[in-house]
């Protein structure tokens, strides 16, 4: 039925579109059946809601369907290569967070991969995945530094955990920890998911982690403290919702992937231009539209959005970055 | 804590949220019934329908599916030996000799009743004992949840599960603990065995195992059983609501014990994170083993073994969610969907909730507890029709099953390799099943494998030896110890006298 | 339901062979990676092979020979019948299908089959499959699930 009204629309849509084709601002919807969001994780965590925010918006947008595709499997690895079979017409895209994007699978993965980072282009960036230092309430570390120190004088004698192994998220660790100079000295472990490692901070078995605070029950939760939010100080946004210290401002050393994290939207690069361009159009209407934000804003991850070229100046960065640091990581995350 | 009681009753009241858990309950039977949609599968899929809904309409029907798909997992276990969900396995070994002999009536009615005591018991647990579960699951870290898994795992499997032929039980388990270990070792990264697949760096999902151990083989079966059919259609499938309650009544004067025991087992189990109604079922049929005076129906259709399961991991559904509603974590995959829902509803769960909004948390345990009532009124009329599936043509009943399936393997994971992959461990599970070894066992070292050595070597990175030593760890590692060697002693080596006898007649 | 010594023995080779696999495999691993399957295979899969094994042999070479598997146990497995075996054909040939032609179409395939393999009654067969066909598109296109296409089409 929806389907039915979709093509009538579409119909209708063309007819003005070829009689007023220069009046219009908008690039050309070249979305004839249907949009296809693949999120490379099952439903009912984070990056689905984050996809599924999207198709509750962009149909008034784009006037054809929006379906959600869950696709599960190797850290998001087997979502982003089925989106990388699809032909390159921009009726498949993929949405990956700032750890698991095609960008870290090109330089993290152990198996070989089918594709380069240079197959992918970002269509835009709509939020920030915040990490941030947990601790217990009632913890002795008050800030990250004294936890910095701590270690620094008797290494080994606090358990750090992060997620993965295997995620950009080791990297980040790897990038504080030599700028705090304390490579080695952690007794580092790893979770495969925020929840574990909070569950596990209250059962005393973790000192910390570096895990996902953007949520907004972690401001005032009476188990939790948050040392500090991996965000970049000059990216904070003006309705920024967590007060917490930024890592940089914690440990006084400007950090490259730490806070670089963003929620991206990936097509493949032999797109045409100008059905990215329309993607493009139709993603950023719908990041700035009024009812997606607060929507956003109540799941507790507040909306924004970072265009392409922003979007692919970030990436580029943090996959240099990675492609510096791997070697680092082979060390010292050993398998 | 009890204040927001009288405003989750009001709300509970209106008929318009008794009917979205009502159509909660339904798809939870369907889904429990139909071989391979799991509970959660159907959960995932309601998911986008629940947007626009006010926020705790959406939760309470996803927390109806959850619980009717517990009870539900046993139905398609009891009428053609395919339980819907691990949950329901215990079930299936009993429930399904029970059928074979013209007994499906009596499988299901005790199956329902159990499941709704359960839930009574469970939700009477968890509204008393919240405050103690709380400091429970921040007792639990790693080692504990570990070594409870590795208990979980003795109990069973040196028990009830192993009694016909210990040597063959304990290689099942052997076999589904290395199936465990396919993917990702995950406190390393290292993918085993299946580096160039990246499908399986996650392992095996339980869905796909559940049908290539159950299913598969069971529409194989079907073909090869016409003097099965044969048997069946000459019993009376006759199934009368009061006959069948008079019975369960009696079962209950008899066992009321077991019930209440293996309630008060699995409310307690639900609470401990991680391991949920599967661990549940498993230790309520191991202890309706243990106390049962008629031990050897144990494996050929036990009706005790029927309610001890059923009771346990119904009685484990309130409790699973406690870890979220108190400490906004979620100790299951039911219940972090249950907490999207609450986030995509502008929800933050956790200690918060409890004082700031406790008709939230009271409407949920309540609403589990109506569900409970629900899947009865809707369950009872449901047997009646379905004693009627064991007639149906297997020329009929094997693409039915064949679709159903392949749709809920798909739906775990999203790539069509699950269904190959489920079509492959199916055909092992028909060698398996020639070989004599019981499919069973091979499940539960799938389910506690993994949990095993992940905690295991977490703690011991996290605290090394002495990780274990620290009181409640080491009460549970001279437990597994004291019930491995006891086991092994009592309940195997009697089973060992295959090699006696083969002795016994050489001299 | 006791196994046959001759069971016993396939059953013991087939372990030490399972096992033996696997520690070879993950003897490569690092402890970490490997160390929990290595010892699965070492201290229970290949010891358990060994006593059923020895005791499949044992009862080869002393036992009389019987049949000792019971009618009861036997209506637990699958047996090999020309019908069996057709089914696994068809149920084989159906799934592979999915990939190729759509899941659907496949399954309406499969029904087709497994009522000419059971001798149906070809009107009932028909009738059935185009519900099965119905019922299964109605349940993914209510539920928006993306099931495979199919390659071929």
């Amino acid at each position: 039925m929806s389907r039915m009204t979709g093509r009538v629309g579409v119909l209708l849509a063309a007819l003005v579109g070829a009689t007023s084709a220069f009046a219009q601002d908008a690039p050309e919807n070249f979305l004839n059946r249907q949009l296809t969001i693949v999120i490379p994780y099952g439903p009912g965590g984070l990056t689905d809601a984050r996809g599924r925010a999207f198709q509750a918006h962009m149909e008034d947008v784009i006037d054809v369907p929006v379906v959600v595709q869950n696709l599960s499997g190797g850290g998001a690895l087997v979502g982003t290569n089925f989106v990388y079979s699809r032909p390159s017409d921009g009726t498949h895209v993929l949405i990956a967070s700032g750890s698991d994007g095609p960008h870290a699978h090109s330089v993290l993965s152990p198996t070989e991969l089918g594709w380069s980072w240079e197959d992918w282009t970002p269509i835009g960036q709509f939020a920030m995945s915040i990490l941030g230092f947990v601790v217990s309430e009632d913890s002795q570390f008050e800030t990250l530094m004294d936890a910095v120190e701590q270690v620094r004088k008797e290494p080994g004698s606090v358990t750090l955990a992060s997620l993965g192994p295997g995620r950009a998220d080791d990297l980040y660790m790897l990038e504080f920890m030599q700028a705090t100079d304390t490579i080695g000295k952690w007794n580092w472990v790893f979770y495969s998911s925020s929840a574990a490692a909070q569950a596990d901070i209250l059962s005393g078995d973790l000192d910390m982690a570096y895990i996902g605070v953007s949520r907004k029950d972690m401001i005032d939760h009476p188990n939790f403290e948050v040392l500090a939010q991996g965000i970049k100080p000059s990216e904070i946004p003006d309705d920024w919702p967590f007060d917490w210290p930024t890592v940089e401002d914690a440990i006084g050393t400007e950090l490259d992937l730490v806070g670089a994290s963003y929620a991206t939207v990936f097509a493949k690069t032999d797109t045409p231009e100008e059905r990215l361009d329309y993607l493009e159009y139709a993603f950023e209407t719908v990041a700035n539209d009024e009812g997606f934000r607060k929507a956003r804003d109540d799941y507790g991850e507040p909306a924004l959005w970072r265009d392409r070229e922003t979007a692919q100046d970030n990436l580029d960065a943090v996959h240099t970055k990675l492609q510096e640091m791997k070697p680092l990581r082979d060390e010292h995350v050993k398998q | 804590m009890y204040e927001g009681m009288g405003e989750a009753l009001v709300f509970l009241a209106n008929p318009l949220n008794l009917a979205w858990i009502g159509l909660g309950t339904l798809l939870g039977l369907i889904a429990g019934t139909l071989p391979g949609v799991s509970g959660v599968s159907m959960m995932a899929l309601l998911l986008p329908f629940t947007f626009g809904m006010p926020p705790e309409t959406s939760v309470l029907m996803l927390i109806g599916i959850y619980a009717a798909s517990t009870y539900s997992s046993s139905t398609g276990g009891i009428l053609y030996n395919i339980p819907g969900g691990a949950a329901g396995v215990p079930t299936t070994v009993e429930g399904y000799k029970l059928a074979l002999k013209g007994r499906a009536g009596e499988a299901l009615t005790t199956d329902i009743y159990a499941s709704f005591i359960g839930s009574v018991i469970g939700f009477v647990g968890a509204v008393i004992l919240t405050p103690i579960f709380i400091v429970l699951a921040t007792q639990f870290g790693t080692a504990e949840r570990g070594l409870f898994a590795l208990l979980a795992l003795v109990l069973v499997g040196t028990g009830a599960l192993s009694r016909a032929d210990p040597l063959r039980g304990l290689l099942a388990i052997g076999i589904g603990l290395l199936v465990g270990t396919v993917g990702m070792q995950p406190n390393t990264g290292f993918v085993r065995f299946v580096k160039d697949i990246p499908q399986l760096w996650d392992g095996f999902h339980l869905v796909w195992i559940i049908v290539g151990l159950y299913a598969v083989p069971q529409i194989f079966r079907l073909a090869s059983l016409e003097k099965y059919f044969e048997a069946v259609r000459g019993l009376d499938l006759h199934y009368g609501f009061g006959v069948e309650f008079r019975r369960f009544l009696g079962l209950l004067r008899r066992h009321w014990g077991l019930f209440l025991k293996t309630g008060i087992l699995g409310t307690c189990i639900g609470a401990i994170p991680g391991l949920g109604t599967v661990a549940a079922s498993w230790l309520g049929y191991q202890e309706a083993y243990r106390s049962s005076k008629t031990k050897e129906e144990f494996g050929n259709g036990s009706i005790e073994g029927v309610a001890g399961a059923e009771t346990a991991n119904n009685a484990a559904v309130p409790t699973t969610i406690v870890p979220l509603l108190a400490l906004g974590i979620p100790g299951s995959a039911a219940s972090a969907l249950i907490l999207g829902a609450f986030l995509l509803a502008g929800i933050q769960p956790g200690p918060q909730m409890m004082e700031v909004n406790p008709g939230k948390v009271w409407t949920i345990l309540l609403g589990l507890f109506v569900t409970g009532a629900f899947f009865v009124a809707f369950g009872l009329p449901f047997h009646r029709i379905a004693v009627y599936v064991t007639k149906v043509r297997p020329a009929y009943l094997i693409p039915a099953i064949v679709a159903f399936s392949a749709i809920g393997t798909f739906l775990a994971t999203g790539f069509e390799l699950g269904i190959y992959i489920a079509l492959a461990i199916g055909l092992a599970a028909v060698v398996l099943e020639r070989l004599h070894l019981p499919v069973a066992n091979v499940l539960l070292g799938a389910i506690l494998g993994p949990t095993i050595e992940k905690e295991l070597l977490l703690a011991y990175n996290i605290g090394g030896f002495s990780r274990f030593l620290q009181p409640s760890a080491l009460a549970l590692l001279l437990l597994t110890l004291f019930f491995l060697v006891w086991g092994l002693y009592r309940n195997l080596l009697p089973g060992l006298g295959a090699l006696r006898v083969a002795k016994g007649r050489a001299a | 339901m006791r196994a046959s010594p001759g069971n016993d023995t396939v059953l013991g080779l087939l372990a030490l062979a399972l096992g033996g696999w696997v520690a070879l495999e993950t003897a490569g691993y690092s402890q970490m990676a490997g160390g929990f399957p290595y010892a699965l295979a070492v201290y229970l899969i290949i010891p358990l092979g060994v006593l059923i094994l020895a005791r499949g042999l044992a009862r080869l070479r002393f036992e009389p020979r019987a049949a000792e598997t019971s009618a009861d146990a036997e209506t637990q497995m699958v047996r090999f019948t020309p019908i069996t075996i057709a089914v696994i054909v068809v149920v084989c040939l159906g799934t592979l299908g999915i990939g190729l032609i759509g899941f659907v179409p496949a399954m309406a395939a499969l029904a087709l089959a497994t009522g000419v393999v059971f001798r149906a009654r070809w009107w009932v067969v028909a009738i059935y499959t185009a519900g099965l066909a119905a019922a299964l598109a109605s349940f993914l296109a209510f539920f928006n699930v993306q099931m495979p296409q199919g390659a071929l089409f």
